[in-house]
């Protein structure tokens, strides 16, 4: 054994924890996104070269990350990178083959996600400069959200239905507000836990909630509403640990929703072809209809990245994207990554009981179930177990927001580890006093 | 091209399974495990409460990470942080407030090991693992008689009990049983050095307590504060106004537990109570000599001999 290898298991046993080797799940990622990549840059026996580039910038880009952060700023564990890398690449992997020209643009996202999560979690170390940070950023949010409602309503209009895209440029970018209150709902949300039991801090974000939910349904997106309504009823579970209160406002939620779809049929409308697909084959079901007939031909291993037939159906590399795994990659990597989130949730639930703040807790619990309803949405949305919503599926669909909304989230969760910072938290991970 | 595809086919799933796997098991599996940073030290009877997270919640609400069912104290009473840079006490708009060594603190205060944190007139020593206060603790223990062994961690054991062999039986004391008192200090564990004058200035040495102090001998409710001078050769405690000593607490029997002077000291017998009688947190089944210092638990009252 190698002096190297005596260092670092010595290493991993004072700290006791592991982590897993850098080098060997770069190797593996690489091998897996060349393999991946190889049908889109070669497609038609013709050679895209531009996408071949951002396929290997892509690739140095991970390796460089890793060097960085290791050798620059001591860390050692990367897995949730790792996890958010691979999923990225396989969202990328498929929008490049189905639209070229929109390689470019997601890698940039990736990019822009990954600065905005470092820079995220070196904010998120110290928990009191977070905690005053709160209230400037729940009050922009809400004036955010609100104000681009508005500019929405009069300038831009409904695109899909709802207001909630803001268009820039003459349409080469736009711009999901939503996205970006959802990582300030989270950061709201949680609280140290001196501050979270005092009743000011409880009934502002009562209202602050109140205030986010009822914009968005102004704006007509539910889904994203669904959502935030969720993840409201984690983070009250987290901060008073009340159940039968959840549940009146549960119940309270249900009977309004009725009682809009009751005073507003036009809301039910968006959700008239639930469980109605098969009757509406060509119409309203279309999508769905087209996923469930398409996932299940790609069997375990799927039929090979570009020999989809889901691809041409309008949203492919959007809401359908699951779809298109299903089909192209097979059923069996797909399964692998639903299951990933789930056990991220669960990860989060572990961390919280370590984190070095009940905001960390809070805020990683609400991140990670955010995460994993928003997975749901997608996944029984276009399968026609839920109402379709129109919600991103995490990393994978395309959408600059949307990208830099999850590495965000990813932050949240990174931070509520302990191992997260080990300099700050060295002395608690190996077991002594304080420093 | 088509043997690349038919290759990833296979791979892709594969490579998919392998880097998911090694990542989300070393996530699950390698993270570190609860721990105890430190305790709160009830200063009246020992009780330890520790505090195994970062923010430890103090307060009478049963959703509170410590809980203390006294009055004075509120549901959230406090927190106790624990940041980069010490670790930190915070007043959750108390009623009653918190003293840190005697010290009203406005909103938090910043608190080391050793401190006296006073919380609804309740007294608790902080004190941190590893700390050198807490091997005082430790060398302390391995003082007392060699029938007690100290095991490595200090919080685990209960403090041992003096010998206390008596066994009078009613008003007719026998002579012949008459307790071979070997004094040790009851609470040897307890943290500081300068808590000691404070516990037993009612003794000294090896000797049973004085005829005078005898003669002082007090019961201090913990909770109410109050303190009752024990007077006559026999003093009732219970719930029922009837008694000398009436507790307020609601599992507390009428007639719970009966205090009978002897030639060498108080002691106290439990009078059939539904609940017990705890004497430093052994539950009383005959009479027991009370040295000074010594804590009876009668339902949620807490009652400091003295």
């Amino acid at each position: 054994m190698s002096r190297q290898t005596k260092t670092r298991r010595l290493q991993q046993r004072q700290h006791k924890y592991r982590y897993v080797d850098r080098g060997f799940i770069l190797l593996l990622l690489t091998v897996f996104q060349l393999f991946s990549a190889v049908p889109v840059v070669f497609e038609g026996g013709s050679f895209y070269w531009q996408n071949g580039a951002q396929f290997l910038g892509y690739i140095a880009f991970e390796w460089l990350y890793v060097a960085v952060m290791h050798y620059g700023f001591k860390k050692v564990n990367f897995e949730l990178e790792f996890i958010a890398f691979f999923l990225c690449g396989i969202g990328m992997t498929l929008g490049a083959s189905v639209s070229k020209a929109s390689q470019l643009k997601q890698l940039c996202a990736i990019v822009l996600g990954v600065i905005v999560y470092d820079l995220l979690l070196w904010f998120l170390k110290d928990v009191r400069r977070v905690m005053q940070v709160r209230l400037p950023l729940a009050v922009l949010s809400l004036l955010g959200l609100a104000g681009s409602f508005v500019l929405i309503r009069f300038s831009v209009g409904a695109i899909n239905g709802a207001y909630n895209w803001i268009v820039i440029g003459n349409g080469l970018f736009s711009i999901q507000p939503s996205e970006f209150v959802k990582i300030a709902f989270v950061f709201v949300g949680a609280a140290t836990l001196d501050k979270l039991l005092t009743a000011k801090n409880i009934y502002l974000y009562i209202a602050y909630s109140i205030g986010c939910i009822g914009v968005l349904f102004l704006m007509k997106d539910f889904g994203t509403a669904l959502i935030f309504f969720f993840t409201f009823l984690i983070i009250a579970f987290m901060r008073s640990g009340d159940v039968r209160s959840l549940l009146f406002v549960s119940v309270a939620a249900a009977v309004g929703a009725v009682l809009v779809i009751y005073f507003k049929p036009h809301v039910a409308a968006r959700f008239a072809v639930y469980r109605h697909v098969w009757e509406n084959v060509d119409t309203t079901g279309y999508q769905q209809v087209r996923t469930l007939i398409y996932s299940v031909s790609g069997g375990l291993q799927g039929l090979g990245i570009g020999n989809g037939r889901l691809r041409y159906i309008a949203a492919s590399t959007t809401d359908l994207i699951f779809g298109v795994i299903c089909e192209e990659c097979g059923i069996l990597l797909a399964f692998a990554i639903a299951l990933t989130f789930a056990l991220i949730a669960l990860y989060a639930v572990k961390c919280a009981r370590t984190a070095p703040s009940s905001f960390y807790a809070i805020a990683a619990c609400a991140a990670a179930a955010l995460l994993l309803f928003q997975t749901g949405l997608n996944i029984f949305g276009i399968t026609d177990l839920l109402p379709l919503t129109g919600v991103t599926l995490p990393f994978l669909s395309q959408g600059g927001s949307s990208m830099i909304c999850c590495w965000a989230l990813f932050a949240f969760i990174k931070a509520s580890d302990i191992r997260a910072y080990p300099k700050q938290f060295k002395s608690a991970v190996s077991g002594g006093a304080l420093a | 091209m088509d043997v690349v595809i038919s290759i990833s086919r296979y791979l892709l799933p594969f490579l998919a399974v392998v880097i998911l796997a090694k990542c989300l098991l070393t996530l699950l599996l390698g993270h570190p495990q609860e721990k105890i940073y430190g305790y709160l030290i009830d200063q009246i009877d020992g009780e330890r409460y520790p505090l195994n997270m970062w923010e430890t919640s103090i307060g009478r609400s049963k959703h509170c990470d410590v809980v203390i069912g006294y009055e004075t104290i509120s549901r959230s009473h406090a927190v106790i942080s624990r940041r980069i840079d010490g670790w930190y006490i915070y007043d959750l708009n108390s009623k009653s407030g918190i003293l840190v060594n005697g010290q009203s603190i406005d909103r938090k205060a910043q608190i080391k090991p050793g401190d006296l944190l006073t919380l609804g007139n309740l007294a608790f020593r902080f004190a941190v693992v590893n700390d050198p206060v807490i091997q005082v603790g430790k060398k302390k223990r391995s003082a007392t008689p060699a029938a007690f062994e100290p095991e490595d961690d200090v919080f685990s054991t209960p403090a041992p009990r003096p010998v206390r062999q008596t066994t009078p039986q009613n008003d007719n004391y026998d002579e012949q049983h008459k307790p071979q008192l070997h004094f040790t200090n009851p609470h040897p564990s307890l943290i500081s050095e300068s808590d000691t004058p404070k516990r037993a200035p009612l003794f000294s040495g090896d000797d049973v307590y004085s005829d005078s102090a005898r003669a002082r001998a007090t019961l201090r409710n913990a909770r109410t504060r109050e303190v009752f001078s024990l007077t006559g050769n026999r003093v009732s405690i219970g719930r029922s106004s009837a008694c000398d000593i009436t507790v307020g607490s609601p599992t507390a029997s009428r007639r719970h537990a009966l205090l009978i002077l002897y030639e060498d000291g108080w002691a106290i017998d439990d009078c059939g109570s539904t609940h017990g009688t705890f004497l430093n947190g052994e539950r009383v089944t005959a009479p027991q000599l009370l040295f000074p210092g010594d804590v009876i638990r009668i339902g949620n009252d807490k009652l400091v001999f003295q």
